[in-house]
């Protein structure tokens, strides 16, 4: 008897050249659902700008009465549009040290967004998004007397923001991880103004530098500790023990304690850290940084006492090797858990000598089977493994070197990358007298509504050309919104701006760490209400 | 027509076993190391070749003699040889396809010269001449590779202090993958040669999923023994190889012995090199390849 293959497949996977432009322009056509993807025109950002302050009146020529704006049209299960998307003004944003976004969560109806500094000098400040669409302050970490005299802020990073119902907290709570040179820390807000520390620094171990991951399994939190700080050391990345921790019942109203929920690195030396903590198909699954071997994927019931015990689902980096040696995004969706991997950068982690490469979607069955989405076709010990979608690495794009977001929103699984095309494009060399190069390329977002089919929004604040990494996606959990912030190039940024004087190259080029934040699915705010035209307005009953 | 396989690998990483196993399926076609892909004429090829060198000449003469008269003496490779002289204007798509009608349509050849890979225009040269043909990279330990190349030149009298595998390791994967990047996805697959051999029925049957060629037990079965092969084994004076010596010696594989195949870390001494470690690139890229 034979078991002859009638479908080749090689002619599953094949697509088009390497060339990462036109592999993904390839990738843009080639998709079934293309269709499905907005073509109209981007229209820039929104009118949406901060009331004037009181003040008299100043007569103007007749006006419409403004309209109230339409929300963009939303049915479940439909994605998004590229319409659908603006960019949302940084007014309330304004402290220097604000430009790295570093967490993004929906809490009580408002939009929350964590601002961090990269180094401990900075500050890790909270805001909230206000009806009015300004930003406001709701935390600053608080000064820290040093023991010479000087003060320091106590967390300089917000390194996670979720929302999570601990034990003992009445209602969901907005939860933060942050880095602090005295070891993170956990804070908790039950109205989202007024933040409280819930955790000692570094969980059990102040050489602890931050805590990431907070996720909630089995009426429990869990939590992951990341990097190393001490007198001598500050490793933002790395620490000696990857292990991750559970909260133990607390007694008294004291603070709960954190005890180890899974060896250190789950029994491997070469795993260095804890990448992702996700719950699905009834489990709790972590992810490894492996750069030696690959990332391993693991997951747990949580039976028992902890530590736990931990059953390895995917190891080798899903037999890519080091080139899948972290997950950098990971998501329940349907009956599967999606994990987004990636390199850091240029596609290279010059610490550990990995890379070039592009990043992977893999999908995770409940019984462990799993498949590539988008990816290299292999050979492996679970048999052979084909991209089902047909495309390669990177959404078949070379300049994709993570999917750096994952998130599920109205019943649609979105993707965010991180794509180094705009460094890239701006660092061409120019002829004097020629103009440069048009930009192209820029951080993607992908969406699905089956896992199977993907299209790439391909225009508006959703395909900027001057974006690099979409850091977090954040869905409203009644479908009401979705939001993501984007890191910009500066170069490509002043290159978007025509900043260029031929021969001369960039005027006043922004910062490359800059960074902003894209609404999707939420209505633009009411505009100012038009002026008054009464050419003799009532006094002002304030004198002054 | 089917369009043929060409395994892709630096010399001793298991092309001779595994090419073997994969040229003795009943749909394939396993030539000897026929050499036609380094210039644009048979005769550019063949003058390439110092006079002597029979280990780059023989497969073809061997393998034209097999064609055209069904045996493999030495009159009948005198004979290869006059055919080949008499069309230095051919090229090595015309060679390739007088092969391939020889053969018979149906068959898929599978092909392993390691000139292939010395040069990246080598490889895009079989591209240009079979735009759908697949490319099987083998992988071998950069250590063990090395240590094996350097254990036959010895053999040969040739100077070894002079060689640096390493490097030669280096450049024949760089430049299968940069030859790689440029076709269609589905087109190249990658697998370490240890792993096959540990378990060459469960990879064997992948391998002929992504060709798209039967993968019942007998066609597997049959796989597992190139000794079959019309070629496995020294050929006459003239033209004696074809392949690796070694595998023409053996060519009944022991696969006990290759179940064993031990993989060092990519950290040890180097054997031919003592005291001194692997190159940055070369780990890096062999730990991409799996091993660690």
């Amino acid at each position: 008897m034979t078991d002859k293959k009638k479908t080749p497949a090689r002619s599953k996977a094949k697509a088009t050249k390497a060339d990462p432009k036109a592999k993904r322009d390839a990738a843009d056509k080639a998709d079934p659902t293309d269709k499905a993807t907005d073509k109209t025109p981007h229209t820039g950002q929104t009118a949406d700008k901060t009331p004037p302050k009181a003040r008299k009146p100043i007569p103007k020529p007749p006006a419409e009465p403004a309209a109230p704006p339409e929300p963009p049209a939303r049915t479940r299960g439909l994605p998004l549009e590229a319409g659908a998307f603006r960019a949302t003004p940084r007014a309330g944003l304004g402290a220097p040290g604000d430009r790295l976004f570093s967490g993004l969560a929906w809490f009580n109806g408002a939009l929350y967004l964590a601002s961090s500094a990269k180094a401990p000098e900075g500050v890790a400040r909270i805001h909230r998004r206000l009806a009015s669409g300004d930003w406001a302050m709701v935390y600053e970490s608080p000064p820290q007397p040093l023991g010479d005299g000087t003060r320091m802020s106590r967390d300089y990073a917000i390194t996670a923001l979720a929302v999570l119902q601990a034990p003992g907290d009445a209602a969901p709570c907005l939860y933060a991880g942050t880095a602090s040179i005295l070891g993170g820390q956990i804070l908790r807000s039950e109205d989202g103004e007024t933040f409280s520390r819930v955790s000692p620094h570094g969980l059990d171990d102040d050489t602890r530098l931050s805590v990431t991951q907070l996720t909630q399994f089995d009426g429990r939190v869990f939590a992951v500790p990341r990097g190393t700080i001490t007198d001598e050391v500050h490793e933002p990345r790395w620490s000696p023990e990857p292990v991750i921790h559970v909260a133990q019942p607390a007694e008294d109203g004291a603070e709960p304690g954190w005890v180890p929920a899974c060896l250190p690195g789950f029994g491997d030396l070469t795993n260095l850290e804890i990448a992702t903590l996700t719950v699905a198909h009834g489990y709790l699954y972590a992810t490894t940084i492996n750069p030696s071997h690959g990332f391993q994927l693991w997951r747990t019931k949580a039976e028992g006492a902890p530590p736990y015990v931990w059953e390895q689902v995917l190891t080798r980096g899903a037999w890519r090797y080091a080139l899948n040696m972290e997950v950098t995004a990971a998501a329940a969706f349907g009956d599967a858990l999606w994990l987004g991997t990636g390199l850091p950068g240029r596609g290279h982690d010059a610490t550990h000598d990995v890379g070039p490469g592009a990043a992977e979607l893999i999908r995770v069955g409940a019984d462990g089977s799993w498949d590539i989405v988008a990816g290299e076709m292999r050979f492996t010990p679970d048999g052979l493994k084909v991209p089902q979608t047909a495309m390669s690495a990177g959404f078949h794009n070379d300049f994709n070197t993570a999917i750096s977001a994952l998130c599920v929103h109205d019943g649609v699984l979105y993707a965010g990358t991180a794509n180094w095309e705009p460094r890239h494009v701006t660092e061409l060399p120019v002829e004097e007298g020629e103009a440069p190069p048009a930009l192209t390329g820029g951080a993607e977002l992908w969406h699905s509504t089956d896992g199977a089919h993907w299209s790439r929004i391909t225009e508006g604040p959703a395909a900027d050309p001057a974006g690099v990494r979409i850091r977090h996606l954040a869905a409203a959990p009644d479908g009401a919104g979705l939001a993501f912030t984007l890191d910009l190039s500066g170069q490509a940024v002043a290159r978007k701006a025509n900043l260029w004087v031929t021969g001369m190259g960039m005027l006043d080029v922004p910062p490359d760490d800059e960074a902003e934040v894209i609404l999707g699915g939420v209505a633009p705010e009411a505009p100012p209400a038009p002026l008054s035209l009464d050419p003799d307005p009532p006094e002002s009953p304030q004198t002054d | 027509m089917r369009s043929p396989l060409f395994v892709i690998a630096p010399p001793r990483s298991y092309t001779s076993v595994i090419g073997g196993m994969l040229g003795q399926h009943p749909e394939t076609y396993g030539l000897p190391e026929v050499n036609l892909s380094h210039g644009d004429t048979l005769g550019d090829m063949w003058d390439s070749i110092p006079v002597g060198i029979n280990f780059a000449t023989s497969g073809l003469l061997r393998l034209l003699a097999q064609l055209h008269e069904g045996e493999q003496t030495e009159e009948a490779v005198i004979r290869a040889r006059q055919w080949i002289l008499r069309r230095g204007h051919w090229t090595g798509a015309k060679v390739f396809a007088h092969i391939q009608e020889a053969v018979g349509l149906d068959r898929m050849l599978v092909e392993k010269s390691p000139r292939n890979i010395m040069a990246l225009e080598n490889l895009q040269r079989l591209h240009t001449m079979f735009p759908q043909a697949s490319f099987l990279h083998l992988t071998r330990h950069p250590i063990t590779q090395g240590r094996s190349m350097i254990d036959l030149m010895d053999s040969y009298g040739e100077d070894v202090e002079q060689m640096d595998p390493e490097r030669n390791w280096l450049r024949a994967q760089t430049n299968i993958l940069a030859f790689a990047h440029e076709l269609d996805p589905g087109q190249y697959m990658r697998i370490k040669g240890e792993t096959l051999l540990k378990d060459p029925k469960f990879y064997l049957a992948q391998i002929c999923e992504w060709l798209d060629i039967d993968r019942s037990p007998e066609a597997i079965e049959a796989m597992l023994h190139p000794e079959t092969s019309v070629y496995a084994g020294i050929g006459p004076d003239s033209a004696p190889f074809g392949n690796d010596p070694n595998f023409l010696l053996e060519p009944t594989l022991d696969f006990d012995r290759l179940a064993r195949i031990k993989e060092p870390p990519l950290d040890a001494e180097i054997p031919w090199k003592p005291e001194a470690e692997l190159m940055a690139p070369v780990r890096r890229m062999a730990r991409q390849f799996g091993y660690a």
